[in-house]
């Protein structure tokens, strides 16, 4: 039995220890009587995350993939966990406030504040959104339309995306990665472009998306 | 242990092969989430257990109790609940990533493998629960059938095994994940040595051969931006209310369960004098302190007064999670107990006009015989207002805030 075994069994060992020292204390220590309640909310959470919080962010996603191009699906995932958290920790807050004979517990408004946190985060990603559509702008390589296709354009594209990043103004999603996102196979872009296109994704779109999606692929 | 190939009308949804991106859903993006995770769930423990320790009714303890820096309760427990909040986006992300496996078939391959996925329901069921009961703790809302502090202690206990029991099974994947070495093919690391067609196996071989399944969900969410929006995520959480604790931020505090200074002379309240029922006996004009050891005394407040004084800066510090400095002034208790002839190093019930669980607290000798620990009778130059405790009430320096018991009229010595 090699070293690293014997400590993996050791951890092992000493997790079930301790979590038998967990159910132990919880039955013979806690003096809580109701042992049931507290095990309705141990399952209950796990219910309300894997069948409810889940499916719905899945199904988000899903929803995001077909009405949105690649570009947004970033921005719009980070909202959602930036957002969703932010709400998560404040539901307690919301639903409590007012309600304390003590009024120093919860003395914020925080249906205010969520609200503006909420309102400066989508105005932050969609302005960060316009900065990088400047940026672009600001390029001196110019794609005609119907060009895509062609290696040579892509490159041009990526040569952009390292400018972007070397200037602090790039999305994360949209660095390219290292070098051998960089020697992607050019036929494989061209079979992505194509499968990219099939969903019907604006014209002007496709050079990043399939940067994009390539980055993906590779990491 | 043999399952059938579920019939193809089940295949479809989270069930179907190659539903979820073989790249987000991988070793390398729950290694790397998980980690931080797991860093946070093992600061949050050994500063709950801290906590835990430091509220013991019962002497003598076996750990020698800190007195300074007079900030050290202040720092551990506002550390443990900030890095629970922290913890929340940790975890989605988190369960996030590792979601498709709840959709692994077969669900079992052998008893260690039914062990393993049972340890990770405790695991994750105990995460979610400490994270739950933790942040409605904070807001002082128990809408449950069980009493919080011993449920929060013991289901962390139970939360971290299971978290040991996880890194064991999990090691090799683990590593492979940090080190960003690719699974071996398509079998699952650690799973019992059998190759799994769960979806994530499934997809992470046929993501080249099956031109379905690998557009499946294409588009801009890459493992950076998932982890970058992690971590915007917790410092977003984190900046909006750290302001609670860190007096210094309270212009950010915009999500915080309390505010620093908002509160009758500037400092937020926990138990109010109507919620502790000491309204008129605060107030009687009969109060007296009484001090009970081998010469026992009674002081009225004026005689109280007239004893020499002392100022104290120290933190109230709450297990809620929220701090504030603040000016304290009255007399040391170390020279109330020996003026009742108490010994050197004694141990000291101080009992309140409240009836109940907080009516009194047990005060060990390390904070009992430091200069710092005051029968406080003014708070930031006033005299100290009925919510916090008028007549007198204790303040001793790296104390949970629970134990700086008000409405103080009773000082008992402890036998050893």
């Amino acid at each position: 039995m090699t070293t690293a075994k014997r400590l993996r069994i050791g951890l092992g060992a000493l997790g079930v220890a301790t979590l038998g020292y967990g159910v132990y204390g919880l039955f013979e220590e806690s003096g809580i009587r109701d042992e049931t309640a507290v095990g309705e909310w141990l399952i209950g959470g796990v219910i309300w995350h894997d069948f409810l919080l889940a499916p719905v962010v899945f199904a988000l996603g899903a929803i995001a993939y077909r009405f949105t191009d690649a570009r947004w699906r970033g921005r719009l995932a980070a909202v959602l966990l930036i957002g969703g958290s932010l709400t998560l920790i404040s539901i307690p807050a919301l639903l409590r406030q007012g309600l304390n004979r003590n009024t120093t517990v919860l003395p914020l408004d925080y249906a205010r504040n969520l609200g503006v946190l909420l309102a400066v985060l989508v105005a932050l990603v969609a302005a960060y959104a316009g900065v990088v559509r400047f940026w672009r702008s600001l390029r001196p390589v110019v794609v005609e339309d119907g060009e895509e296709e062609a290696g040579g354009e892509r490159k041009d594209h990526q040569g952009a995306g390292e400018e972007e990043a070397a200037g602090g103004e790039i999305e994360v999603d949209e660095v390219v990665q290292d070098e051998a996102a960089e020697q992607a196979a050019a036929e494989q872009a061209a079979v992505k472009q194509a499968a990219v296109r099939e969903e019907a994704v604006p014209e002007a779109a496709v050079p990043e998306e399939a940067v994009e999606q390539e980055e993906a692929q590779d990491t | 242990m043999a399952f059938p190939t579920p019939p193809k009308w089940l295949r479809r949804g989270p069930l179907r092969a190659g539903a979820f991106r073989p790249d987000l859903h991988d070793e390398r993006t729950a290694s790397l989430i998980g980690t931080a995770l797991g860093i946070a769930f093992v600061i949050c423990f050994v500063t709950g257990l801290i906590s835990h320790e430091l509220q013991q009714q019962r002497p003598p303890t076996w750990l020698p109790l800190p007195t300074h820096p007079v900030w050290f309760y202040r720092f551990t427990q506002g550390l443990h609940v900030a890095t629970g909040l922290a913890c929340v986006p940790l975890l989605l992300a988190k369960l996030w990533t590792v979601y498709p496996r709840l959709f692994a078939w077969p669900p079992v391959t052998s008893i260690l493998h039914a062990l393993e996925r049972l340890s990770i329901l405790v695991l994750v069921a105990g995460a979610i629960f400490e994270l739950v009961t933790g942040i409605q703790n904070i807001a002082q809302w128990y809408p449950w059938h069980f009493p919080f502090v011993p449920a929060h202690h013991w289901v962390a206990w139970i939360t971290v095994g299971a978290l040991l029991l996880h890194l064991a099974v999990k090691a090799p994947a683990i590593a492979r994940g940090l080190r960003n070495r690719p699974a071996p093919g398509a079998v699952d690391g650690g799973e019992g040595g059998q190759a799994t067609a769960g979806p994530d196996a499934a997809v992470a071989a046929g993501a080249d051969l099956e031109p379905a399944a690998a557009t499946a969900q294409p588009g801009g969410v890459s493992r950076r931006v998932l982890i970058g929006s992690t971590a915007l995520a917790v410092l977003a959480v984190t900046a909006t209310t750290i302001g609670q604790s860190v007096t210094s931020l309270r212009f950010l505090d915009l999500l915080g369960v309390r505010s620093p200074h908002d509160g009758p002379q500037g400092v937020p309240i926990n138990r109010t004098a109507s919620q502790a029922g000491v309204l008129q006996r605060a107030v009687d004009p009969g109060w007296a302190l009484e001090v009970d050891g081998p010469r026992p005394y009674r002081l009225t407040l004026a005689e109280l007064n007239a004893l020499p004084q002392y100022r104290e800066r120290l933190p109230i510090a709450c297990v809620e999670g929220w701090s504030v400095d603040a000016d304290w002034e009255g007399v040391r208790l170390r020279d109330l107990l020996a003026r009742a002839g108490f010994p050197e190093g004694s141990w000291v019930r101080v009992i309140s006009l409240e009836k109940g669980g907080y009516g009194s607290s047990v005060m060990q000798r390390e904070y009992a015989s430091d200069p710092a620990t005051l029968l406080a009778l003014r708070l930031n130059g006033e005299v100290l207002s009925i919510d916090h405790g008028y007549p007198a009430r204790i303040i001793a320096p790296a104390r949970p805030g629970v134990l700086q018991t008000k409405w103080v009229t009773r000082l008992e010595l402890i036998p050893a």
